[in-house]
């Protein structure tokens, strides 16, 4: 009992800690200037460092997931010319943008939180705080901005790349024309604003929780592997969470 | 002028500070001393405004710094230079970056000064070819004169210095010294210092204030100190240790 209250209160501090960084990272990027250098070298990091990740891990479950709706559709009803319209909509309104959103939680967001959290532990943070440099000014803001513009970047190539994949399974598992499987017919303005949505969402949420997280770092080395366990868990939570609350609201919106 | 009355200051319900009272007029050094732990560096971070106290009032230069809002906290800080007990140097940047690095977000200093004001400084502390080094590269020795010479860049007038010798040996430890009290008498600042090198902080220091287990056990001038509790006594000059 002792221990599930401590649990609780550890959650509560950290939403609340995960909460007053966004409201003061938001009011840095309204009402100071953008440091432009060190969000370009940001979304380098994020984009171009992850882009061959996410491609290949989209790429690979496009595969997947055409083959087994091929092996299905041809045993129930003899006819795999269906399979692209059907996958193309899933893959742009959630498995593009939650399976990217994953695979950036994972690889930024624990490069973010270890590295302010070694930063907090070698008190690198209290002399930013010195210097006049908040850590929500000068270290979340160029990730979160960067975070915001790469993740649809990402969501829409990793489509692509699942979308081309599966193409390439349909044709040479399933003899599927490409003219055939790639019918565009099925997906909707709302489809392309739902998985948009999501990946501005998980453009927010990553950069702030595990800068959250990180800044949270107590102690030593030991310190941030606890930050970096702790980012790595809630990022992959929050982007599950929002990508359910997100995908309600279409459905809601849809019908 | 600096000034805390009646401080506490816990951490997860354990006393790291109690009714802690210290002043240090304007332009004063002080050399605060004490066992590891005692709660020197948390008074340091209490003035600075980086850690809030749970009672008791932090004071600089008449203003109530718990009271602050963020922006004039900021404002206060840019008027303090820190030494770091860890260096804190940013290892991502090279050390004429580290050390411009104040200039530039305080504005300190106009961008086309920034290169020259940097190049003094690392001349100042004898190390004028390493800027574009990265930390990394760095000894101790040398990453503490760095430390010094980011912290006095913009020329404050207060000076913190968390322990700037630990791990040095006698010769550098005597050299950042020269140097703290040459930087520190240029500003006319008023310094905290930090340190267990009690005969090193003789000649630089005005007065001693002694911390044990967060209670302040004494505060005066080292003669003062001759005729204080034997325990800072023992702290001061080593006398009945066996």
């Amino acid at each position: 009992m002792g221990t599930l209250r401590l649990l609780v209160l550890d959650g509560i501090a950290q939403a609340r800690s995960t909460w007053t960084l966004l409201v003061r990272t938001l009011h840095y990027i309204l009402h100071a200037p953008w440091d432009g250098p060190a969000i370009r070298q940001q979304m380098f990091s994020v984009g171009n460092r992850s882009v061959v990740f996410v491609l290949l891990t989209l790429g690979f479950l496009g595969a997947i997931t055409s083959l087994q709706a091929g092996f299905q559709a041809r045993r129930i009803i003899g006819d795999t010319s269906l399979i692209g319209q059907q996958l193309l909509p899933l893959l742009v309104r959630q498995l593009g943008p939650t399976l990217a959103g994953l695979m950036v939680a994972t690889r930024v967001g624990t490069g973010i939180a270890a590295e302010i959290g070694s930063m907090v532990v070698t008190e690198q943070v209290d002399a930013l705080r010195m210097c006049n440099a908040p850590p929500a000014d000068y270290l979340i803001k160029p990730r979160l901005i960067a975070c915001v513009i790469m993740l649809p970047v990402l969501v829409t190539f990793g489509v692509l790349a699942a979308f081309l994949a599966a193409m390439g399974v349909a044709y040479l598992m399933f003899h599927t024309p490409p003219l055939v499987f790639a019918k565009l017919d099925f997906v909707h303005l709302l489809d392309l604003g739902e998985g948009m949505a999501k990946a501005l969402a998980f453009g927010v949420s990553i950069p702030i929780i595990a800068g959250a997280a990180g800044l949270d770092a107590r102690g030593g080395s030991e310190g941030v592997g606890e930050a970096t366990t702790r980012a790595v868990v809630s990022c992959s939570l929050a982007v599950i969470v929002l990508d359910f609350l997100i995908g309600g609201v279409a459905f809601l919106v849809r019908t | 002028m600096i000034r805390l009355e009646g401080v506490h200051k816990s951490f997860g319900g354990v006393p790291v500070l109690t009714d802690v009272s210290l002043h240090v007029p304007a332009g004063g050094t002080l050399a605060l001393i004490g066992e590891g732990g005692a709660g020197k560096s948390l008074i340091l971070k209490l003035i600075c405004g980086l850690i809030e106290p749970d009672a008791g009032r932090v004071i600089v230069d008449g203003v109530e710094v718990n009271r602050l809002a963020e922006p004039a906290r900021m404002a206060l800080r840019g008027r303090i230079g820190m030494i770091f007990q860890n260096y804190a140097l940013f290892d991502y940047l090279s050390v004429a970056e580290n050390i411009a690095f104040p200039l530039r977000r305080l504005g300190a200093a106009a961008p086309r000064d920034i290169d020259a004001r940097v190049a003094r400084r690392l001349a100042q502390v004898h190390l004028p070819d390493i800027g574009p080094k990265l930390p990394g590269e760095l000894s101790g020795g040398m990453k503490k004169r760095v430390c010094l010479a980011r912290a006095t860049v913009h020329d404050p007038p207060i000076m913190l210095c968390d322990d700037p010798t630990a791990g040095l040996d006698p010769v550098t430890t005597n050299r950042i010294f020269a140097l703290l009290k040459q930087l520190q008498a240029e500003n006319r600042a008023t310094a905290i210092i930090v340190s267990h090198e009690v005969d090193a902080l003789r000649p630089i220091c005005d007065r001693f204030a002694m911390l044990e287990r967060g209670h302040l056990i004494f505060e005066g001038t080292p003669d003062e100190a001759r005729h204080a509790a034997p325990a800072v006594r023992r702290f001061m000059t080593g006398e009945g240790i066996e």
